[in-house]
């Protein structure tokens, strides 16, 4: 619909009927809606880049030493990825709207969530893995919903019920970080799919 | 009796980049080209129409080294905008 839109030979002073100003109207709101949805690809795949990068990180050097201390490295993920993400908002065209404003806080209170619960779980013990995977899933759930993206909704519920099902499963430990490898690997198929969708 | 349809907004090439503007904070010359495919030069002329009736505004300046043309709708041109679609409605009623 968007591609017959982009095709016409657009005349300015171009008589519409009602019927075809309200269609027009539809149309380009769709355009815009979709434009915004692939321009969220690139931070599905960086955050998954992010992610993937740092859960492996942990869990290498926590398998290595068997010290949890490594932990602490994930406390480097919103230092890579928020300075990459801003990079790329200011180098993008897609336009701002509420839906990318809407993802944006969606996504700053997932962050919220998970480094609140992280600090609260050394003095309330917790299963920390179980409620971030969770967390995550939700968080890209109602990502999809917003966008109307059935891709990121279905992803969203694999990250976050799948991973909440193989965190119940697996011992707690290294292990249990690399269900956020998995996670990162869902969220940069999230971006392909939504680059295959475009 | 059918409303007035607003003469500045019944065109095509306007009316999808006021569609736009309406949906978004605000969007670059390039973007607006890009989503209607109209040329250059004629969007220009139609962003200088929707400048000088006050439905957008429009501001010159830099993304790095290169010029950028980022494009607003005001209150003038939501305003315009919600009159026309009510006008739209009254003819699609009857």
């Amino acid at each position: 619909m968007w591609k017959r839109l982009n095709s016409w030979k657009m005349d300015p002073e171009n008589k519409l009927t009602p019927q075809r100003s309200l269609e027009l109207i539809n149309e380009t709101l769709e355009g815009n809606r979709r434009a915004i949805i692939a321009g969220s690809a690139k931070f599905f795949f960086l955050w998954g880049g992010v992610l993937a990068l740092f859960s492996l990180a942990v869990w290498f050097c926590w398998n290595r030493s068997g010290n949890p201390v490594w932990n602490l490295l994930w406390l480097g993920m919103p230092l890579a990825g928020y300075p990459a993400a801003a990079a790329l908002a200011r180098g993008s065209r897609i336009p701002q709207n509420y839906v990318s404003l809407l993802l944006g806080k969606i996504w700053g209170a997932f962050a919220f969530f998970a480094f609140a619960l992280s600090g609260l779980a050394s003095v309330f013990p917790m299963d920390l893995t179980l409620l971030i995977i969770v967390l995550l899933g939700l968080a890209e759930t109602i990502s999809g919903v917003a966008l109307k993206s059935w891709p990121i909704i279905i992803a969203g519920a694999v990250v976050g019920l799948g991973g909440a099902c193989a965190a119940s499963v697996l011992a707690a430990g290294p292990a249990q970080v690399l269900l956020f490898t998995g996670a990162a690997v869902v969220l940069a198929l999230t971006g392909l799919a939504i680059k295959l969708q475009k | 009796m059918f409303d007035r349809l607003d003469p500045l907004l019944h065109s095509e090439l306007r009316l999808a980049v006021i569609s736009i503007l309406v949906s978004a904070d605000e969007a670059d010359f390039v973007y607006l080209r890009q989503q209607t495919g109209a040329t250059a030069g004629n969007l220009s002329v139609q962003l200088d129409k929707l400048s000088a009736a006050g439905y957008i505004s429009v501001e010159k300046g830099f993304q790095g080294k290169k010029p950028r043309t980022t494009c607003r709708i005001t209150d003038t041109g939501r305003k315009a905008f919600a009159a026309y679609v009510a006008a739209l409605q009254s003819y699609i009623g009857k």
